[in-house]
């Protein structure tokens, strides 16, 4: 270890390496507070070549890295490994270039999310993966956990938008991935690469899908007395054919963090709002809208509020976005999850969720993607009152069983991490977590690219 | 030529044979073994819809599925593959379509095969049966597998069953062919359609100066949006619906304005890369269209052609053909860029190197 690190010191200027003393426990977390692991050193490369020279030195020597962004992974994704160094990507924050005839963005992989729309924007383009992170989270670590976000059913994850990468292999070979078009021969290896958890090393660029900033949008947002009702209209208004940007559900406990963190002005009395966006050509949505509404009036709302502009979209929104860190308004602790069950069978899962609330006496948020079924019940729980958080991991294990059992899955968004590890294996068979694990050897033989994570 | 119809009988077949191919109902070319070692598999009696929710927007099926029936059974429930894959013989098999990987025309509007894949079951070289993804819209979990053997064309493994998602179809479409005296004004017209940014369904650009938009959507706001594009478009601009627009598409779809029938080329491009190509084929007496927005090259392929000389140029602008149709079977002309990190999948799934190399898949 200390001729590893003699020799990590000699590639950094002063600037860009901490070896000791408090900067270290800045990186000592992600967004999974609940886990803790000190770094031997973190190092922030402001080229390739670093890159590839730092990952080489932890191939030799045999030292696990974890490549960082913003550390806002919620499930330990980021999280340092025991012995192990940080690569944190900060400094390769560029938009190196935009190609507006070609819809292409090109960036560097710790370029930050809502920039690359920024710089896109003057084109009048945007880069649709839009986690609600999105202000701070970086491309590299959308990528390496395909992020999602509130626009899923129509735009897809981050996968749909990446078109090529560069990236550093955990020995230190540099190869690219992708065929930089929009479409490509051969097989999906861009797509594979998406959602590697950070075990296949680190890319340092990406070529990026830009989409057309839609003409217009028209944002609604619908009260309800029940999640059943909300949840119910969620279903007819996919029968009717209608394909809305984004379809989002809060229950009260959401909405009071809400209210309480960034006075969002939802309805106080109502046990659930609804949030549907249309997005698209003016044309095309003013016609979707008088369908949408049509639905709407008749599905037992008791409050409908309609976006009159930019800024009371925006207001709707917030609320949302808001929701995870406007939790910790409620609760001292929580746990935030992110099962998948079928669409169909939400209104079941919330029952079951509502269930295990009142069996482990601890409160449950629920905010979700109504439109693809994916859930993030929040337990809170206060961690200095003895049970509790046993009772909270309890309800998250048995939400987590719930989602496999109705043929779900363990995970939408957030990747499985750290923190879902031990599911892995109710959801795949031996077989599948062979192959995973082959894979896993053939690209990082010495298990040195974020070691411990996932598999 | 084995016909295993059980998971069991194929991976059975696959422990006990040394080298495989695998073949559906080789509507795109007949499969030519490289030798008589290589045991051709036919797996289009391994079939069936397994499930289909169309609540859920999902529909799973064993790859020998013919794709007509997959689409008969959606088109019931209104609903369709978005990715719009090449249906001109009713006997193309799924699993065919995800190993070849080509997304037609209407892949404009909201995407391509990869992005609608959402589960698959392979078997690899370990001839044990392995699944990614599953059956929900949205999936983190695991490697995506899904996505990998998209455009695999056999070399990875056998695919078994596959589960897709599916998207209400549009209520109404209506196509516009502007009809420009030349491929220069011809391009200003697709350049300004394209600025606005309108969602297209379709947009193919001819060599003879033909720019093809559909638009789908509401019937109410279609005829808006299509004068928009008409007014844009600035040229005699023809409207074509019904039967007509449904063979107007289905040719761009399977073939080509003018092709033949021996086979074609897909060349993935970028857009700016259009007027280049327009000088290669210049000196060329090629058949060609560019497809999606000008994102795909379509090429059409008969005897007399000089594929060294196309490879050659493929190399040169570092651009790979997935050609079909061809005696052999799908195949790649020219040189994939992520070949080493390919190779690294290959080596992982298929050790013994009992599935062809995507060398063995290149055609010539």
């Amino acid at each position: 270890m200390e001729s590893f690190l003699e020799q990590l010191r000699i590639l950094y200027p002063e600037r860009r390496k901490y070896l000791d003393g408090e900067m270290l426990a800045a990186y000592e977390s992600d967004a999974l507070t609940a886990f803790r692991t000190r770094p031997q050193a973190v190092v922030l490369p402001e080229s390739q070549d670093e890159v590839v020279a730092t990952v080489r030195l932890c191939n030799e020597f045999e030292v696990p890295f974890v490549a960082r962004g913003s550390g806002t992974s919620l499930s330990g994704g980021s999280l340092p490994i025991e012995n192990g160094i940080v690569i944190a990507l900060n400094r390769m924050n560029r938009i190196k270039a935009i190609y507006p005839e070609d819809r292409i963005a090109v960036v560097e992989s710790g370029a930050i999310n809502i920039k690359v729309s920024e710089a896109a924007s003057e084109y009048g383009l945007y880069f649709a993966p839009d986690p609600s992170s999105q202000k701070v989270c970086t491309i590299g670590g959308n990528v390496a956990f395909n992020s999602g976000g509130a626009h899923c059913l129509k735009y897809g994850m981050t996968a749909n938008h990446v078109l090529g990468a560069t990236v550093v292999l955990p020995d230190g070979e540099v190869v690219e991935i992708g065929m930089d078009c929009l479409d490509r021969v051969g097989p999906d290896a861009m797509g594979f690469y998406c959602g590697n958890e950070g075990l296949f090393g680190v890319a340092t660029e990406f070529r990026l899908r830009l989409l057309p900033q839609p003409e217009s949008f028209q944002t609604v947002l619908a009260a309800y007395d029940s999640l059943e009702k909300a949840g119910d209209t969620v279903s007819q208004i996919v029968s009717r054919g209608l394909l809305p940007g984004a379809m989002e559900i809060m229950d009260r406990l959401a909405m009071d963090a809400a209210e309480a963190a960034v006075n969002a002005g939802y309805p106080t009395d109502a046990a659930a709002v609804l949030i549907v966006e249309l997005d698209g050509e003016s044309a095309a949505v003013e016609e979707e809208f008088k369908v949408l509404m049509e639905v709407i009036e008749s599905s037992g709302q008791f409050n409908i509020r309609i976006a009159q502009s930019a800024a009371e979209r925006a207001a709707i929104w917030k609320g949302r976005k808001s929701a995870f860190s406007a939790v910790g308004r409620l609760s001292p602790d929580f746990i935030v999850q992110d099962g998948v069950v079928p669409r169909g069978r939400l209104g079941e899962a919330l029952k079951y969720i509502e269930e295990l609330s009142g069996k482990y006496k601890l409160r449950v948020a629920n905010v979700f993607h109504a439109g693809d079924g994916n859930l993030h019940p929040l337990i809170l729980f206060d961690g200095r009152v003895e049970g509790e958080l046993e009772r909270a991991k309890a309800i998250a294990g048995e939400i987590l069983q719930l989602c496999i059992d109705m043929g779900g899955s363990i995970t939408g968004e957030h990747g499985i991490g750290m923190e879902k590890k031990e599911f892995m294996a109710r959801m795949f068979s031996p077989d599948d977590i062979d192959a995973f694990n082959a894979l896993h050897q053939a690209i990082d033989a010495r298990k040195v690219s974020n070691r411990g994570k996932m598999l | 030529m084995e016909r295993p119809e059980s998971r069991e009988a194929i991976a059975e077949l696959v422990q006990a044979t040394e080298r495989i191919e695998i073949a559906g109902a080789q509507t795109h070319g007949k499969l030519i073994p490289e030798d008589d070692k290589v045991t051709l598999i036919d797996m289009t009696a391994y079939r069936g819809i397994t499930e289909y929710e169309p609540e859920e927007f999902v529909i799973s099926a064993k790859a020998g599925t013919p794709l007509s029936e997959i689409s008969a059974e959606l088109k019931l429930h209104n609903q369709y593959l978005p990715f719009d894959p090449p249906d001109g013989s009713p006997d193309t098999t799924i699993g065919g379509v995800v190993a070849t990987g080509w997304s037609g025309p209407g892949a404009l509007r909201y995407g391509r095969l990869r992005d609608f894949i959402l589960g698959v079951e392979l078997l690899s070289g370990s001839a044990r049966w392995i699944k990614g993804g599953g059956k929900v819209v949205k999936n983190a979990a695991g490697f995506d597998l899904p996505k990998l053997v998209v455009g695999s064309l056999g070399c990875f493994g056998i695919i078994g069953n596959i589960t897709l998602k599916v998207f209400p179809s549009p209520v109404s479409t209506v196509t516009l062919r502007g009809e420009f005296n030349d491929f220069g004004s011809c391009y200003e017209g697709y350049r300004r359609v394209v600025r606005t940014g309108m969602t297209l369904d379709g947009c193919v650009i001819e060599p003879n100066g033909n720019l093809i938009i559909q638009l789908g959507g509401l019937k109410a706001s279609l005829g808006k949006r299509a004068e928009t594009i008409r007014q844009i478009m600035e040229s005699e601009t023809k409207t074509i619906e019904g039967s007509d627009e449904q063979q107007l598409w289905n040719t761009y779809r399977n073939a080509g304005p003018g092709f033949g029938s021996s086979g074609r080329c897909k060349v993935p491009i970028l857009p700016s890369e259009i007027l280049q190509w327009q000088a290669y084929f210049s000196t060329k007496p090629y058949r060609y269209f560019y497809d999606q927005a000008g994102s795909i090259l379509v090429i059409d392929l008969d005897k007399n052609m000089e594929m060294n000389e196309l490879e050659r140029h493929l190399d040169e602008t570092t651009r790979t053909a997935l050609c079909t149709g061809m005696v052999g079977g799908p195949g790649l002309l020219g040189k994939l860029p992520d070949r080493v990190f390919i190779d690294r999948i290959r080596n992982a799934l298929d050790p013994k190197g009992k599935f062809p190399d995507f060398n063995k898949r290149h055609v010539s």
